[in-house]
Order: structure tokens, then C-alpha cells, then sequence
């Protein structure tokens, strides 16, 4: 569905995993190199992007900071650091933020990905394998002997 | 999305003047425990990390490696380390920390791309007057080596203090005489082979041996 606007701004309808409808500005949508590539190649005029992998709720994040980081320019860059803080600080919690990255890497915004990444990375940064694990509920699957071996040669790491 | 690990890794390469490349001996015989592991990485590159699903658990029952690697290039080593330990998929995922990738062959060569700048340093390692990067075959494993004459003043006393790259831990060796000092001397440039005759951690017995 390519609609313009009174200046002339092509827009794309981007459509949830849960079938929420967000129209945009091309130039905010092509944010994201996966969307842009997707228009290039004219995926764009037959109705909406569909994005299976992304929720509404986080779709609606990575468009508010696609529409920050294509109204800035270069001389912004302070008050755009400022906003970036406020903006994952507002994501609350590492699951959110885990949700914001996954979609990240599947719409290819090499900004926002760095960004929570480096959220994620201060997180866990001081934490020991239990917390991890706990954090992302991932299992322990090592035997007991194999968890001796690793702990063993990781021992340095844990002093 | 697939390709981003290893344009990711060049650029790093290319923007760490230490970054060295090294060139160690081909053998097929023997694979070194390192090499394994970084082998290892690359075969799950592709693969879903498949984490546990239980009510309780937050919304991500897949991380994919790309996202895993974008946090792991932030941590500090010893967060690296502590990561690796989390589970065996994330051991296999998570490569060494000290060594990035195996670059490939030259010839008989075959060249390990690592990067200094993650080491813990020696307490004389600002001070090493030759630093270089060795293939510990006693021990199968890689260990960086700084020589320092900073204690003992005497060019026939050396001091190396070597780092293993499984242990992590620096440890001291002392080199007794002026002859083997001439032989590790030879040897110690960036990209040269040193194979030790011995296992560091017996003094004194240190013998090159370029490949």
C-alpha cells in the first residue's frame, strides 16, 4: 500500500506478528536494513510488510526509536545519547530488552542492536553462571564432571 | 544476517594495531584443545541456542548466536569466562576468549588471528622487553610469553612469565642460562613458531625449534 503524504513522504504499512498495523515514513522504516531491502525489491507495493517475528508491542518500541534516529543529524548526537539512555531505561527489564534485541537482529538496526546490547552486556557483566542462567531461565545441562572440568579451567574468572 | 560474525571479526582485526597474526606449523596429527573449541563455535553458528521453556521463564526461548555474540563482544573477559560456563550449548557457542579465529593456511602455515588487548597482563608484562605468542605441545596449549630482566638485571637471568590461554593465569619461569636465552631469542618475533621442548612449567629447559 504506498500512500504519500502532503510533502510528499512515501509511507509503508508494517504489519505485527499479532496483526497490528503501524504506517510509517519510508525514510523511518528503511531504518532498518532488512525493511529497506524488502522495498527495494518491491515487496512494498502489494499492501504491508508483514513481520512475523516482531509483536506489536515491540514493533511500536523499534518505530519510536527508527523515527528518533531518522529526524537527527549529526549535531544532535549529545541530546540523541541522552535519548537512547532514557529509551532502554524505559524497556525496564532484560526481558523486554532481550525482546527489543531479537528484533533488532531481525530488522537489521545496527544502531538500536548495539544499543541494547551494550544494556544487556552492563547487566550481566559481575554475574555468576546461576544468575545468568536464572535471567534467561536457560538449563544447566552440564553432568557434574564436566562442570568440574569447565569450573576448572574458568577458575581464574571466578576469583 | 549470517555473514555478520565474520565481517564483524575482520573489523575488529583491522582496527587493533596489536592484533597479531601468527603463524603456527600445520599438524595434522594432533588438533590443539584451542582450536577444537574455536571449530566447535563456528559449527553452532548456525543453529538456534536452544534454551529451556518453563512458565516462569522470560519471552525468549531462542536466542539466535547473532545475538548472543553482539552481547559477548561488550563483556569483559572474566564475564566471558562466567558466560561459558552457563550451559554447554553457550560453552560451545561462546569461542575462547583470548582467541578470536582461526584465519586459515598459508602454505604449511596455518595462522591464528588472537587478540592481546583481552590478556590479563603479567606484572612485568609493561616492562617485557620480547613478547610473543607459543604452542605449549607438554600441555597442548597456546600461552603468550613476556621476558622481562627487570628482577635480576642480568642478560644470563631472565625472567619469562608465560600466560595460559585454558588457565588464564600468568606464571613465572626462569631462564638460568645465557644459552637457552640465545635460543628463545631467535624465536621470540610476532609470527614466528616456538615449539617448547618441555613443558613451561619446568625452568630452565626452554628450547626453539622454528617449524
Amino acid at each position: 500500500m504506498s500512500i504519500t503524504t502532503e510533502n510528499n513522504e512515501k509511507m509503508i504499512t508494517l504489519m505485527s506478528s499479532d496483526g497490528e498495523e503501524f504506517v510509517v515514513e519510508e525514510a523511518v522504516a528503511a531504518q532498518s536494513q532488512t525493511i529497506k531491502h524488502l522495498i527495494e525489491d518491491g515487496c512494498s507495493t502489494e499492501g504491508s510488510i508483514p513481520l512475523p517475528n516482531v509483536t506489536g508491542r515491540v514493533l511500536s518500541e523499534v518505530i519510536q526509536y527508527c523515527k528518533k534516529h531518522s529526524s537527527s543529524d549529526d549535531k544532535e548526537e549529545k541530546e540523541l545519547e541522552a535519548w537512547d539512555a532514557e529509551f532502554v531505561k524505559a524497556a525496564d527489564d532484560h526481558v523486554a530488552l532481550t525482546d527489543l534485541m531479537m528484533a533488532a537482529n531481525f530488522l537489521d538496526i545496527k544502531g538500536l542492536l548495539d544499543l541494547v546490547a551494550q544494556t544487556l552486556a552492563n547487566m550481566i557483566t559481575g554475574k555468576s553462571p546461576e544468575e545468568v542462567r536464572r535471567m534467561w531461565n536457560i538449563k544447566n545441562d552440564f553432568t557434574p564432571e564436566e562442570a568440574e572440568k569447565v569450573r576448572k579451567e574458568n577458575q581464574w574468572a571466578f576469583e | 544476517m549470517s555473514s555478520s560474525r565474520s565481517s564483524k571479526t575482520q573489523r575488529r582485526d583491522e582496527g587493533s594495531d596489536e592484533t597479531a597474526a601468527i603463524g603456527k606449523k600445520h599438524n595434522k596429527t594432533r588438533a590443539p584443545k584451542n582450536r577444537l573449541l574455536v571449530g566447535q563455535a563456528k559449527s553452532t553458528n548456525t543453529e538456534q541456542l536452544v534454551i529451556s521453556t518453563n512458565m516462569a521463564a522470560p519471552n525468549c526461548s531462542n536466542l539466535p548466536p547473532d545475538v548472543v555474540e553482539a552481547i559477548l563482544d561488550l563483556l569483559p573477559i572474566k564475564s566471558i569466562e562466567q558466560f561459558r560456563s552457563v550451559s554447554k550449548s553457550l560453552f560451545s557457542l561462546v569461542p575462547h576468549p583470548f582467541i578470536q579465529d582461526v584465519s586459515g593456511h598459508y602454505g604449511k602455515w596455518e595462522t591464528i588471528v588472537w587478540n592481546p588487548r583481552k590478556l590479563p597482563l603479567g606484572n612485568n608484562y609493561a616492562y617485557a622487553f620480547g613478547r610473543g605468542f607459543v604452542h605449549d605441545s607438554a600441555s597442548d596449549d597456546y600461552k603468550v610469553f613476556a621476558v622481562t630482566d627487570l628482577i635480576h638485571r642480568k642478560r644470563d637471568c631472565e625472567l619469562v612469565e608465560t600466560i595460559s590461554l585454558e588457565t588464564g593465569f600468568w606464571k613465572k619461569v626462569k631462564i638460568l642460562t645465557g644459552s637457552t636465552c640465545n635460543i628463545l631469542n631467535g624465536y621470540w618475533a610476532w609470527g614466528s613458531l616456538l615449539e617448547w621442548s618441555t613443558s613451561l612449567e619446568t625452568p630452565g629447559i626452554i628450547s626453539g625449534r622454528k617449524g
